[in-house]
């Protein structure tokens, strides 16, 4: 018998012949997490705020699109940047995020992502993003109650990208704030059962270890800085 | 300086007294525990009611345990969907042979490995080895431990018996630095190392938190972002799992989520939380072109045949209950010898490896209860504590002078005649064993406790003369 087959002759047995249906079990599950408290929605961009900032993120809000990119740009130039890599979306195309950086600050390089994958077009996207002073994509959603974010592998977002640079910055819309991580565990499902990702990576902080006497160093493999700029609802 | 014990359960004994008498490794343990706690207690005040935290937790884990066929089955179809190739082992032995087997077909030289209890569990690392096969912990606290040719001492903290200075000289040796004893310096010395080695890297091999059973994803939960390093860069991802690790669906999997890092370092979140659904699809830009999840056993069923401990496959290796534990706090993970150290590894070793190797690790508890209060998953971890002591008397593991003694002693305390006949012998012969402390020194017995002298006169006959008073 296989090691497969012998695992599961030994998981049925445990269960003997009663086995619960799907339903059952779907229902015993909506059991347990009807017990639970709703979380609150009050102050949601507050809270998001001053979590994200307490686990060593920096939230940034703009009340406006023309805010945020002035912040950027003034951002990028005190830090001396060379480089950065820019996600191809499609609302930072509208908010002509590539062209204002290169209109504004000539000398930075800003990386656009390959439109399609090759093994060519993957060195070189990886060398760029390791020589990036910052990698710039999008928050899927942002939770108040712990001030993550959740960030989503594509064809316009490499996964490199918020891992390979010194600085992620993540742009978040504030109606995209939730209260806790429970309010996207649908979109999470539906995004993976209709195939649309392989990769949905929850961003709490920059990355970080205690691992030496408990001294809390920030960007032991990752990015140093994380940053999340969001962008008010009147905007 | 004579040569260190041997980091088996078997030495418990001698490696609890190795530990007790190092001030400094029991002032790092307590501090870091201590921190951990505190920040804890912080983290949970999000939750006005914590314990309906617990009681959803313990809901979901038990739910899949009593139907782990049914989860595993799912999960195996969805994964499998997704283009994920599922495959199982028996043992350790098993499991690092499939290992070894898919990086030689993938012609891999290097693997980059995150953090991994599993890997640990069965001494991966060295089995790679020895195929010829470069292993690199790249987990900071696991990089250091392997640097020093030790293994971990805290589920959360590998690193944590070690000093910053021991750190340095060890990275200095090793790496060709100049001596540092700066965490940042050091911590930045090993960014710079392992960065290559990821670059590099052939295959990265990572544990698994959960897997979700309804979407056939992984998730993998970190601070570093090594783990994000070791299943994005190389080609090949490989990622080993018990098969108790399921959940349901993706609302178990944020649940799991929202206590886990509350209760095992005090953050709210750990900084990133890799949910991972099969290789790269064809449109996205990077990530693994193959993913291989490994569903391992390793005794893990055997928890299922005994209805005392079978909950401790709820565990979700938060490390809570080491932090808390005294014992724990007092002696560290490497004082039981066990890769699963504290009460959690106190339960599971001797169902792993066997009672007659790990028979000592249920009494390094005081059975306070800490470990079960704490417990997210709401396991009875002390009681479970106590049923593997009946379990190690039992299996007739103590020593046959331990088990005469308290035969004798069940014997005197159900009969007054033989209770008082006991007593006076005890006070009698007791003199010959006084250390002049007010203690004795018995054999075996008093070796790591002390035995007070009988009181002089008994409390019976302290008793018999004061009621006598009053009534006269």
């Amino acid at each position: 018998m296989s090691a497969r087959d012998e695992l599961f002759t030994r998981l049925k047995a445990d269960r003997g012949d009663d086995a619960p249906g799907d339903a059952a079990l779907a229902a015993e599950l909506d059991r347990v997490f009807a017990a639970l408290p709703v979380p609150s929605r009050e102050g949601l961009l507050q809270r998001f705020v001053e979590r994200l900032n307490e686990a060593g993120g920096e939230a940034r809000v703009h009340e406006s699109v023309e805010h945020f990119l002035g912040w950027l740009i003034g951002e990028l130039r005190d830090s001396g940047a060379a480089s950065v890599v820019l996600a191809s979306h499609k609302d930072f195309a509208e908010m002509g995020l590539s062209t204002k950086i290169s209109a504004t600050l000539p000398a930075l390089r800003v990386h656009e992502l390959p439109a399609a994958f090759s093994a060519e077009a993957h060195s070189a996207m990886i060398a760029e993003a390791e020589a990036a002073a910052m990698g710039i994509g999008r928050a899927l959603a942002g939770f108040a109650d712990s001030g993550a974010i959740a960030i989503l592998s594509s064809r316009n977002e490499s996964r490199s990208l918020s891992l390979l640079p010194e600085t992620h910055l993540a742009v978040l819309r504030e109606a995209d704030i939730l209260p806790d991580l429970g309010n996207f565990s649908h979109e999470m499902t539906e995004l993976l059962k209709t195939d649309k990702t392989s990769a949905i990576t929850l961003v709490g902080g920059p990355s970080k270890t205690a691992d030496i006497e408990k001294v809390l160093v920030t960007g032991v493999h990752g990015p140093r800085r994380f940053l999340v700029a969001v962008i008010r609802k009147s905007a | 300086m004579s040569a260190p014990v041997e980091l088996r359960p078997e030495n418990l004994r001698a490696l609890v007294h190795e530990r007790i008498g190092n001030a400094t490794l029991r002032g790092n343990i307590m501090r870091a525990t201590r921190t951990s706690l505190d920040k804890r207690l912080h983290a949970i005040d999000d939750y006005e009611d914590w314990e309906a935290m617990r009681d959803a937790a313990h809901g979901i884990k038990r739910l899949v345990l009593d139907n782990l066929a049914h989860y595993l089955e799912t999960f195996e179809r969805n994964a499998t969907a997704r283009g994920t190739r599922v495959v199982y082992a028996r043992d350790g032995a098993e499991a690092c042979a499939i290992i070894v087997d898919i990086i030689h077909r993938a012609g891999g030289r290097v693997a980059v490995k995150a953090k991994s209890m599993t890997s640990e569990e069965i001494g991966l690392g060295h089995a790679l080895a020895r195929e010829g096969i470069e292993p690199i912990e790249t987990d900071l606290g696991e990089y250091i431990v392997q640097l020093a040719g030790e293994m971990p001492s805290h589920i959360t903290a590998p690193a944590l018996h070690k000093s910053r200075e021991e750190i340095g000289r060890l990275f200095a040796e090793h790496l060709g630095i100049a001596y540092t004893s700066d965490p940042e310096t050091l911590t930045a010395v090993a960014r710079r190392v392992l960065r290559e080695k990821f670059l590099h890297a052939d295959v990265g091999i990572s544990g698994v938190n959960a897997a979700v059973a309804d979407t056939g994803a992984i998730a993998i939960v970190e601070n570093e972002g090594n783990a994000r390093m070791s299943t994005t860069l190389p080609r090949v991802h490989i990622a080993l799992m018990g098969f108790e690790k399921l959940v349901p669906d993706m609302r178990s999997l944020t649940h799991i989520v929202n206590i886990l890092a509350r209760s095992a370092t005090g953050q709210r979140i750990s900084c990133y939380t890799n949910i991972i659904a099969g290789p790269r699809k064809a449109d996205e830009l990077d990530g693994p072109e193959e993913l291989v999840v490994v569903v391992m056993d390793n005794g893990r069923a055997r928890f299922l045949d005994d209805a005392r401990l079978r909950e401790a496959l709820l565990c979700i290796r938060c490390g809570a209950c080491m932090n808390t534990c005294p014992v724990y706090q007092t002696v560290g993970g490497h004082g039981y010898g066990s890769i699963y150290a504290g009460p959690i590894g106190s339960v599971i070793t001797p169902v792993l490896q066997g009672m007659e190797r790990a028979k000592a690790m249920p009494y390094a508890s005081s059975l306070c209860g800490a470990c079960s209060d704490i417990c997210p998953v709401k396991i009875d971890l002390h009681h479970m504590l106590l049923w593997q002591r009946h379990r190690a008397v039992e299996g007739k593991l103590g020593h046959w002078f331990e088990r005469l003694a308290m035969r004798g002693f069940l014997a005197a305390m159900r009969s007054p005649f033989l209770y008082r006949f006991a007593a006076k012998a005890a006070s009698m012969f007791a003199p010959l064993f006084h250390k002049g402390d007010g203690t004795t020194r018995l054999p075996l017995w008093s070796r790591s406790r002390d035995f007070r002298m009988p009181a002089e006169p008994s409390f019976r006959d302290q008793w018999k003369e004061r009621t006598h008073e009053r009534k006269g």
